[in-house]
């Protein structure tokens, strides 16, 4: 019974560490450091409690408080570090943890005794639960009420924005940001939160075990610990926890498995990676689990919307997005150079030119993706040029992308709703809230959404099992969601088969007829010049060409950037590189 | 003046220990060079030739070719065992995977080594081949022993140089590193090359594993994890996947973790380690040597 009853309570301590690690997996990022939070976490409030005399509530929140802070100072300087760059930089961390505290002496004699940390020898005599007559059983409880609490926050989290915000984090950083995310901000936010979770399992653990050692926080436990949750999923908190059932209280408990325990273990971790990487409650088992939650319960009835998504037809006379001779060089290449263009408000303007022309590279200086060289961009009378993506997209700028960014594992309905994430309507609050009203007709802007699109029958599907086609409109869909002055569309139709294309065309002269702005690069001439008001050409970087689309077609030099010998091809590329 | 010959013993003693990490950070570079994956198993499969070899030093003592060629045998069988599981069966461009399924093979290698019979820790398992006295110049000294591990990988970077930019082997290496989509177009067999690499990187962490067995006259179970700390450490001073980086970049780490056991005393050593690798990861991910930035810039990169 005793030793049930331990391992129950290791299990409880352990789950810390790995709901620390399944926060950064969620983001998108391997810690092989979580052990350093623990440690700290644990140092904390056992000094706390044996040096200082505390009591043990206030402890704890000072041990997380620890190890919160030392998340932000792990994230802030590695914020640019990703994969396994990311993960060597918190080895280092976990290890430097270990090494300091291996040098870490801080003793105060009390009632005669020589108490607190000794260096490599250890911290002794944490004796909290002895003074204070709080039984093994006890205290075990009262780790498993601090753990329900812990994974109750995480549970609630996926149904908040705050928690989509970290999934889609953790699939696509540009992606994110285009939907007015401050990507470092998020994730800086969950190293802290995962520092401050480890750093109460850490609290908890100095207390129960009664003495620490730096040896305790090795590597192996923070390996562990992000193993749990590839092991047991990274669709739902539930997953780490299976992962600690599944070592500790399944190889570990039972003996004569014990010392073999590493070796199953290893081959476990290695041979789920092969077929399940993402473990084995991963989204998709979550997903389907809720569907067939949702079947039984009664489907909810979607109305169609209140009709087209409010605002933004805020006619002014002046253009909505100017550009002053704008240039851009990488390297010795020049990609585009002293281009001067205006979109007006209401209008469908194309961008057209061959492969290589600079079209993308304009709507990536135009979201902040890339710098320019040199020159200005002007949006709402705003300049906007060198400014971080997020704040120019919460400008009310959209985009979609040539290469299609959505993401991927998660449903129709969410994709569309994570553009909503940071709208300038939405309180930051409403980040972590399960919101009534407000959250209500956001909700029918996203159905609206989908039926306008024709995907409505797809809202509970998972994006990735989707054709081209409808990944196309979902990602149309997803910009227009945020309500944009300006939409930028990265070749809508690129891919496509015909049938697609005519019903893409439909879409398009709809959203253009409710009077939205759009900037439109595309290869297909015809619906080119069906869409635009007005369009512009570009080659090697220069504009070529300006106007409206008839008087554009007939125009001699655009014939012969698209159907030009080779010799008018080099020339054209030395005036490029030479430049004016 | 005394400083001055603490300060350039210290670098002596530095670079002849940092040898035996840059043949480490080599094993790890030519790893990653080639398949872009960071194999953290590497320590450990140095560990299985390592013990393989003391055990057969102990039982059957006087053989000591015969123990040269198991642990670099021994080190090559765990080396394409961890090939197989960890990188051949996950996709390509699915690099922490790998990354986490070589640190899950290294804890399940490393805990056979232990849970064998023979594992306990070996004093003096490799007679070495000749008395090791310390040479003496001036004021300074050198271990013959280190000098051997020195000179070995001197003779070790000439034959890489050589097998890299000289054999076809190295040319198709070098091509599936630079771009492996373009050298699969081409009709290169990208997974052979991969393997081949691991055969190459395993026994040099053979050679290094015995060469530094001799040195060190002890085997315990955490010389994998020492192995890899110290040859990724190596790699990643000197540039991911660069093979003159993760060179210079294991004399570097020698000579900090001298200087510093030597000025601050030994449980500083490593610490200095450590916080070496931090700096480095933070203010230049892609190293000394380092030609492209990877990953580092994340964002960047994937925006790009």
């Amino acid at each position: 019974m005793e030793y049930f009853f331990s391992i129950a309570a290791n299990m409880g301590l352990i789950a810390f560490v790995a709901l620390s690690a399944y926060l950064l997996l969620i983001v998108g990022q391997i810690s092989f450091g979580q052990q350093g939070f623990f440690a700290i976490g644990a140092y904390t409030a056992a000094v706390c409690t044996t040096v200082w005399q505390l009591p043990l509530a206030l402890a704890i929140c000072l041990g997380a408080l620890g190890a919160g802070i030392a998340g932000t100072l792990l994230g802030l300087p590695t914020l640019r570090l990703r994969g396994l760059y990311f993960a060597i930089s918190t080895l280092a961390f976990g290890e430097m943890v270990r090494t300091l505290l291996n040098l870490f002496r801080y003793q105060v004699e009390i009632d005669g005794e020589l108490i607190g940390p000794a260096g490599s020898e250890g911290f002794r005599n944490i004796r909290y639960i002895f003074e204070n007559d709080i039984s093994q059983l006890e205290f075990a409880i009262l780790i498993f009420c601090i753990l329900g609490c812990v994974v109750a926050f995480f549970f609630f989290l996926e149904y908040t924005r705050l928690g989509s915000i970290f999934r889609m984090l953790g699939e696509d950083d540009l992606a994110t940001s285009m939907q007015g995310i401050d990507v470092n901000a998020y994730r800086l936010l969950a190293v802290t939160l995962s520092g401050l979770v480890a750093g109460v399992g850490g609290a908890m653990f100095a207390h129960y075990t009664t003495y620490l050692e730096p040896r305790n926080f090795g590597i192996m436990l923070g390996v562990h610990s992000l193993a749990y949750g590839l092991i047991g999923g990274l669709g739902t908190v539930f997953g780490p926890l299976l992962g600690v059932g599944i070592d500790i209280g399944l190889l570990e408990s039972l003996r004569w498995l014990s010392s073999y325990r590493m070796i199953m273990f290893g081959g476990l971790v290695a041979v789920l990676l092969i077929f399940r990487p993402r473990g084995l409650l991963d989204e998709e088992f979550v997903h389907r689990l809720r569907l067939a939650r949702r079947a039984g319960a009664a489907a909810p009835a979607s109305e169609t919307g209140p009709g087209e998504p409010e605002g933004s037809d805020a006619s002014g006379e002046a253009p909505l997005l100017v550009v002053e001779d704008l240039s851009k060089s990488f390297g010795a290449n020049r990609v585009l150079a002293n281009l001067n263009l205006e979109v007006p408000t209401g209008h469908v303007v194309g961008v057209i030119g061959p492969n290589g022309s600079g079209k993308t590279t304009l709507f990536n200086i135009f979201t902040g993706v890339i710098p320019p060289s040199a020159g200005h961009v002007w949006f709402r009378g705003q300049e906007i040029t060198g400014r971080p993506t997020h704040q120019i997209i919460r400008l009310g700028l959209a985009r979609t992308f040539q290469n299609l960014r959505l993401f991927k594992r998660m449903t129709v309905f969410d994709n569309v709703w994570s553009a909503q994430h940071r709208l300038p309507g939405v309180p930051t609050w409403r980040l972590v809230a399960h919101d009534r009203k407000g959250e209500r007709a956001r909700r029918e802007v996203v159905h609206h959404l989908l039926d306008l699109t024709g995907l409505a029958d797809k809202t509970n599907v998972l994006t990735r099992n989707l054709p081209l086609g409808e990944l196309r409109k979902l990602e149309l869909a997803r910009a227009l969601a945020r309500d944009p002055f300006l939409l930028l569309l990265d070749e809508p139709m690129g891919g496509m088969v015909p049938r697609e294309v005519d019903e893409m065309t439909v879409l398009l002269e709809q959203i253009s007829a409710s009077g939205k702005t759009v900037l439109l690069i595309e290869h297909k001439m015809d619906m080119v010049m069906e869409l635009c008001q007005h369009v512009v050409v570009l080659n090697f970087g220069e504009k070529i060409c300006e106007g409206p689309p008839h008087q554009v077609r007939a125009d001699p030099a655009v014939i012969e950037a698209y159907m030009g010998s080779e010799t008018d091809d080099t020339t054209a590329s030395t005036t490029a590189s030479t430049g004016p | 003046m005394s400083l001055l010959t603490d300060i350039v013993q210290n670098c002596l003693d530095g670079i002849m220990v940092g040898s035996s990490y840059a043949l480490l950070g080599i094993g790890f570079a030519l790893i990653f060079g080639v398949l872009r994956r960071l194999n953290l198993a590497f320590g450990s499969t140095i560990l299985v030739g390592v013990v393989a070899g003391s055990t057969l030093q102990r039982f059957m003592p006087g053989h000591p070719i015969l123990v040269f060629l198991i642990t670099i045998l021994m080190t090559v069988v765990a080396g394409l065992y961890v090939e197989r599981l960890c990188f051949r069966a996950i996709r390509q461009d699915a690099a922490l995977a790998s990354m986490v399924s070589s640190f899950a093979i290294w804890m399940q290698l490393e805990e056979m080594v232990i849970q064998t019979p023979w594992s306990q820790t070996y004093a003096y398992p490799y007679p070495p081949p000749f008395a090791t006295d310390s040479l003496e110049i001036a004021p300074f000294l050198i271990r013959t022993d280190y000098l051997l591990m020195w000179l070995s990988t001197l003779v070790f970077m000439v034959l890489l140089t050589w097998i890299i930019y000289r054999t076809r082997f190295g040319r198709v290496m070098r091509a599936v590193a630079h771009n492996a989509d373009a050298a699969r177009m081409l009709g290169l067999e990208v997974h052979r090359v991969g393997t081949q690499a691991f055969l190459l990187a395993s026994v040099i962490g053979g050679l290094a594993g015995y060469l530094i067995a001799i040195s060190q006259q002890q085997v315990t179970p955490f010389f994998g994890l020492w192995a890899t700390i110290k040859g990724l450490i190596a790699m990643i001073i000197g540039g991911m996947g660069s093979i003159p980086g993760a060179i210079v970049g294991g004399m570097l780490l020698g000579v900090a973790e001298i200087q510093a056991d030597w000025f601050l005393g030994a449980e500083f050593r490593e610490l200095v380690t450590y916080v070496l690798l931090f700096a480095f990861l933070i203010f230049k991910p892609g190293g000394l040597f380092g030609s492209t930035v990877g990953e580092a810039s994340g964002s960047d990169a994937q925006r790009a």
